[in-house]
């Protein structure tokens, strides 16, 4: 497959529109079925009992209580459990993580099911569970990273990140004349999707069904094919629309496994919806991170050095590490570049993906090192910034594919009026005397590509089908890939169905790393261009039609019509073929994934600066975030609607991030102990104001057929930063710890 | 999440309300009036009565009402009733209706209820300020009869009153304002509709430029709203500027016994403390 | 007692006789044996605002009321805001303006931003603000969901007809 657009197929006549949401009737009149909204005939309720403590052992179980109680069915504890053919302490693929499904009575974490009940109703599963009362042998649980031992941690994949260094690291510090070593602070946090994990699972014999909501349809249904020791033909999954995922349902979690098992043993559908209250536990977070930043500028203020250490926190079983230090490759041009990952085991559920992983926590600390830079510089921040500018990849030396940074600084800056800045903090007040301070960040994101399949099949009446076993968890999947798959055929959307979110359907890869429109919608566009393709040897052919004899020409496709390439006037409309071929559908199919040699010969990141302004009170130092711009390049913009969105949506998570979220760990116990949406705080409508997001105009002749970069992570990841620079311009005070806390001012 | 089995009861009267929670409360009978406290604690399951007996089915208990030189708050008035300000109510209303914005949220203000909130007894209550503020007298009826007990004998601490298990707390009366009584409230929560760190009511006279009279109430801030007596000593007789303000904060700071949790330290409720004061002062004469 | 009784629901003006436990909550009751699954629950502690529905006009939290408080109140879901196939202007414009992503939080929200605006047109923008905080939307596209319940407001302004 080339790696550049053909530029004889029409692109734009869906593509680049505003299109409205596809879904949206379903959403807004509640037609839309999520899984929890799935309750078959003759359905078991389960509820799980999480531990309480953090470590320690089970001891014991109530189980007659439990099952004594009116409407129980069963209680599965480690003493009853059915066997389970997969390991769940085995790490068969890449994405899979050790689980709990009441292996034994060991407790590593608060949270962790150390039991399931099942009843007719949920009130009754509900009753049982609480009857069960368990006692724990408690250890001491380790829940604070900075009493920890660090460790190194040995590259090996997803989770245990890679480091890297470029250049002499020791010759990047010494030739420093002005430096910064600076620790900067990253809190636990929750994703917390609306929707709350859930499953149905039902057995017809040795075949499963699921509904679930997943944001890997394929690999789920391998994963829980090797847990039951069923061929993966065997497991069917439902899941139209997610309720969110953001990286927590991407990979089966042990509860699912023990509803599963759970329907097998009794012969019955089961049913399992976590409270609120479990999502603090076996659903992965994004980990803690301790983050050293040493920075270094030569006379002439270039970087001589960026030294990144980052320490993060796992579980005591398995590894997540978040790649935090990882977010220092390839942005700014210094002479020497390291990135370091340590880790220290807690007794904590292992963290995992959370929108822009890495990035996220490393640009965090990464933006705030380079204002504290700028400041030692005594420069503007935007200038330290242009004047380290890389042009190539730092360290590699690779070509960027595309990158648009320059105009993502300066145009984001014209908008949100930077000129002018007092370099200086506290300079600046508003109307009510508030303190007021600008601060901006650079956002960079990385552009993988996965590997998907589509088919499309072209009917006899000129409409098409498209489908793929995409998922759209919010993000707008069923829209933007419809658009795509329009495209590729030159047919309006409206004359397109497209099919996503069931696991019969090709395989649509991951909904995750800001990689599905591209990786889908590659392979949507391919499955349409093999239709075009059949089309047109069917109609160079075909003495009847005016394209025969063309047979090498390239075709385009435009308005249900099929074009010889530059000549306008031989032409014939889709139908007309197929009819004289006897009126049968059309089908194509079609793949895409990077070639390796292209992934290896560019540097593919998506870019983007934000810029905020916060206003303190004086007296009270609480931060409102009053503005923020961010201007982002990334690729070509399937639907700017939908892309605004996403990117609006990152710079929220951005304000959560620097000013909110944060799960407290008792120290007695290791429980979470603001395990809830009272105590973990995520914004409402009245702390969000003041949002601006631009697109950058970005042609990517590299990135992947389309020219796609992704927008749902980029959004967060200068906007914590940004943040923080801009508490600093508004104070004087550095806080280098998120979330931001009002304390943390009035100590300061 | 879901609350644990209890019996419902339909009371025909406030009486038959006071007779079953006596037959019911060693059992762990409770009632049941706007709810939006008491169910979610019940979903979490730190709540479970053996019966709830619904004060939701009973007519009349919904509207206040003017009783002399007081306003009559019944059982079942919700926090969205003192949305809009009712003439008839002078400054009182105009004030409670300032007040009540920051009561949860829009949806939280539909069923919750005034009586309920006081019984509750949350420390950071805005009704409970309000009350203390007022010098509210509670109306109690239990199968003994009824009492009334004046708020400031109302708490004992956070989350606990005076209130005997058997009594129902029918409704509230709170003295009416002069008609040229200046107020203020200034609240400061972490986020948007969360509990509040801290506020503070106050309600003051002004004659030329001399303060008159004044109350000075804190909520949020100790383990139970009050008035601050050495506040409001600082500021009668003196000067309605912000000086006296200043000084009438620093002497609440200098007296109030201010919490701290998980993420707030006590030092940082004392400093609030003088801040809300100031700004609510400063909004009074505004 | 704890055991079920028999009550019925009328939900979008449709009476629904179902036999409920005293402690079904009004959310529950709805999905489970009403079958109106639109109404989502996120938290189930009266906190995220999922479950918003309306009760007798006024927007309320359904996972805090008991199904058995609610005989014979009047219980209006997202499922009966489009009248057959005509969607309400809210449900238009929240499609319009992008004001839904996932769609969980979506219902609850349409269910408060219908209720504040009947119970209370002339509200200003600041405190729809205000009142649109009551719910959570993780995705989060709150910029959106402003513009859309603005519009609402907008058009309810011009719409309602003056008190008789």
């Amino acid at each position: 497959m080339p790696d550049t657009l053909d530029r004889t197929i029409r692109f734009g006549s869906n593509s680049g529109q505003p299109m409205t949401r596809r879904d949206g009737i379903a959403k807004v009149t509640g037609a839309a079925t999520f899984t929890a909204d799935n309750t078959p005939d003759n359905v078991l309720h389960a509820v799980y009992v999480p531990a309480t403590i953090a470590r320690g052992r089970v001891t014991s179980l109530d189980v007659a209580a439990a099952e004594a109680h009116p409407g129980v069915t069963h209680v599965l504890t480690p003493a009853n459990r059915p066997h389970l053919h997969g390991d769940p302490e085995a790490k068969p693929t890449m994405f899979s993580f050790r689980i709990e499904v009441l292996q034994d009575d060991t407790v590593r974490y608060a949270g962790q099911p150390v039991a399931m009940v099942l009843g007719e109703t949920l009130e009754a599963a509900t009753e049982g569970a609480r009857l069960l009362a368990p006692t724990y042998e408690m250890a001491p649980p380790r829940v604070d990273l900075d009493r920890a031992e660090p460790y190194d941690v040995e590259p090996g994949g997803f989770g245990r990140p890679t480091g890297a260094s470029h250049g002499d690291i020791d010759a990047g510090h010494r030739a420093a004349v002005k430096s910064v070593d600076v620790t900067y602070s990253t809190a636990p946090q929750y994703h917390n999707a609306m929707e709350t994990h859930a499953i149905v699972a039902a057995w017809d014999g040795d075949k499963l069904h699921l509904d679930v909501p997943t944001q890997a349809l394929s690999m789920s249904c391998a994963a829980y094919a090797s847990f039951f020791d069923i061929p993966v033909e065997n497991v069917t999954i439902n899941s139209p629309y997610l309720g969110g995922g953001f990286g927590s349902k991407a990979v089966p979690i042990g509860p699912n496994i023990l509803a599963i098992l759970a329907a097998r043993m009794t012969g019955r559908p089961v049913k399992l919806m976590l409270t609120r209250q479990q999502m603090f536990g076996p659903t992965g977070h994004r980990g803690a991170t301790r983050q050293r930043l040493r920075l270094g500028i030569d006379e002439d203020a270039s970087l001589t050095v960026i030294d990144h250490d980052s320490l993060s926190e796992t579980s005591s079983f398995d590894d997540f590490h978040e790649p935090a230090a990882g977010a220092s490759q390839g942005l700014y041009a210094a002479g020497a570049l390291r990135s370091v990952h340590r880790g220290a085991r807690l007794d904590i559920g292992t963290p995992g993906a959370m929108r822009a992983p890495g990035e996220a926590s490393g640009s965090a600390a990464l933006e705030c090192a380079m204002d504290e830079m700028a400041e030692a510089a005594g420069m503007d921040p935007l200038e330290f910034r242009l004047k380290n500018y890389a042009e190539t990849e730092p360290g590699t030396g690779r070509p960027y594919s595309s990158k648009a940074l320059r105009d993502c600084y300066l145009q984001g800056a014209e908008r949100f009026g930077w000129a002018g800045r007092p370099l200086a903090p506290r300079q600046m007040r508003d109307e009510n005397g508030l303190l007021t301070g600008w601060g901006m960040g650079t956002a960079l994101f990385p552009c993988p590509m996965f590997m998907a399949e589509a088919r499309a099949t072209l009917r006899a009446d000129g409409s098409a089908l498209f489908e793929t076993s995409a998922v759209d968890m919010g993000q707008g999947a069923l829209t933007a890939l419809a658009q795509i798959a329009a495209d590729s055929l030159g047919l309006p959307v409206d004359n397109v169905e497209f099919r996503a979110g069931h696991s019969s359907l090709p395989d649509g890869g991951v909904a995750g790393g800001s990689g599905h429109t591209a990786t889908a919608g590659g392979a949507l566009h391919a499955a349409g261009s093999d239709v075009i393709r059949q089309l047109g040897e069917m109609a160079a052919a075909d003495p009847a039609s005016p394209l025969h004899g063309a047979g090498n020409a390239s075709f385009v496709a435009r308005h249900g019509r099929l074009y010889v390439d530059g000549d306008d006037s031989r032409s014939e409309p889709f139908a007309d073929i197929l009819s004289r071929a006897g009126g049968a559908d059309l089908v194509g199919s079609g793949s895409a994934s990077r070639p390796p040699e292209t992934a290896a010969q560019y540097a593919m990141y998506s870019h983007g600066a934000v810029f905020a302004e916060v206003k303190v009170d004086p007296d009270l130092c609480q931060v409102q975030v009053t503005r923020l711009v961010g201007a982002f390049a990334a690729g070509r913009i399937i639907n700017p609607k939908l892309a605004d969105s996403q990117l609006l949506g990152g710079l929220i998570w951005g304000i959560s991030f620097a000013l909110h979220e944060e799960a407290h760990h008792d120290p007695v116990t290791g429980r979470i102990v603001n395990a809830d949406f009272a105590g973990y705080h995520v914004p409402v409508n009245a702390d969000v104001r003041g949002l601006e997001v631009l697109t950058v105009h970005e042609d990517d002749p590299h990135v992947n057929l389309l020219g796609i970069k992704g927008v749902g992570e980029i959004g967060i990841v200068g906007t914590v930063g940004a943040i923080g620079n801009a508490i600093w311009h508004a104070t004087g005070h550095r806080i280098r710890r998120f979330p931001i806390r009002i304390e943390d001012l009035l100590k300061a | 999440m879901k609350p644990a089995p209890f019996a419902y009861y339909r009371p025909t009267s406030l009486e038959d309300a006071a007779a079953r929670l006596a037959e019911g409360v060693d059992d762990g009978a409770m009632i049941l009036a706007g709810g939006q406290s008491l169910v979610p604690m019940m979903a979490l399951r730190v709540a479970y009565p053996s019966e709830l007996i619904d004060l939701n089915v009973l007519p009349d208990l919904g509207t206040p009402f003017i009783d002399g030189t007081a306003l009559v708050v019944p059982a079942l008035t919700r926090h969205a009733s003192f949305h809009k300000a009712d003439p008839a109510f002078g400054v009182t209303g105009r004030m409670m209706a300032e007040v009540v914005r920051h009561i949860a949220h829009y949806p939280i203000r539909q069923r919750g209820t005034f009586c309920g909130s006081l019984a509750h007894a949350d420390p950071s209550s805005e009704w409970a300020l309000t009350a203390n503020v007022l010098g509210a007298e509670l109306e109690l009826l239990s199968t003994r009869g009824t009492r009334r007990v004046p708020i400031a004998d109302w708490c004992d601490g956070a989350m606990s009153t005076t209130r005997e298990p058997d009594e129902i707390l029918v409704a509230t009366h709170l003295p009416l304002l002069s008609e040229t009584t200046r107020t203020g409230f200034c609240e400061i929560s972490r986020r948007a509709g969360d509990f509040a760190l801290g506020m503070a009511l106050v309600a003051i006279e002004v004659q030329g430029d001399t303060i008159t009279a004044a109350r000075v109430g804190l909520g949020g801030i100790e383990d139970a709203p009050r008035r601050i007596a050495e506040a409001e000593a600082e500021l009668i007789g003196q000067p309605a500027t912000p000086d006296t303000f200043a000084k009438a904060a620093d002497a609440a700071m200098a007296v109030v016994e201010a919490m701290g949790d998980a993420t707030t330290p006590p030092e940082y409720r004392r400093d609030l403390a003088g801040t809300v004061i100031r700004r609510a002062l400063a909004q009074a004469i505004a | 007692m704890t055991d079920k009784t028999k009550i019925t629901l009328t939900v979008n003006g449709t009476g629904h006789a179902i036999d409920v436990a005293p402690r079904k909550t009004l959310a529950d009751a709805l999905r489970e044996d009403c079958g109106l699954t639109g109404t989502h629950l996120g938290c189930e502690h009266g906190v995220c605002g999922a479950c918003t529905i309306t009760v007798d006009g006024a927007p309320v939290r359904s996972c805090l009321m008991f199904a058995v408080q609610a005989e014979g109140a009047d219980i209006r879901t997202v499922e009966g805001l489009a009248n057959g196939p005509d969607l309400s202007p809210l449900q238009q414009f929240f499609i319009e303006e992008h004001a839904l992503q996932c769609g969980f939080c979506t219902p609850g929200f349409l269910m408060l931003i219908d209720g504040t605006l009947k119970q209370s047109p002339d509200i200003t923008d600041d405190e729809l603000t205000e009142i649109l905080s009551s719910n959570l939307c993780r995705c989060t596209g709150y910029r959106n969901i402003i513009r859309a319940a603005r519009r609402a407001l907008d058009h309810a302004r011009t719409t309602t007809e003056p008190a008789a």
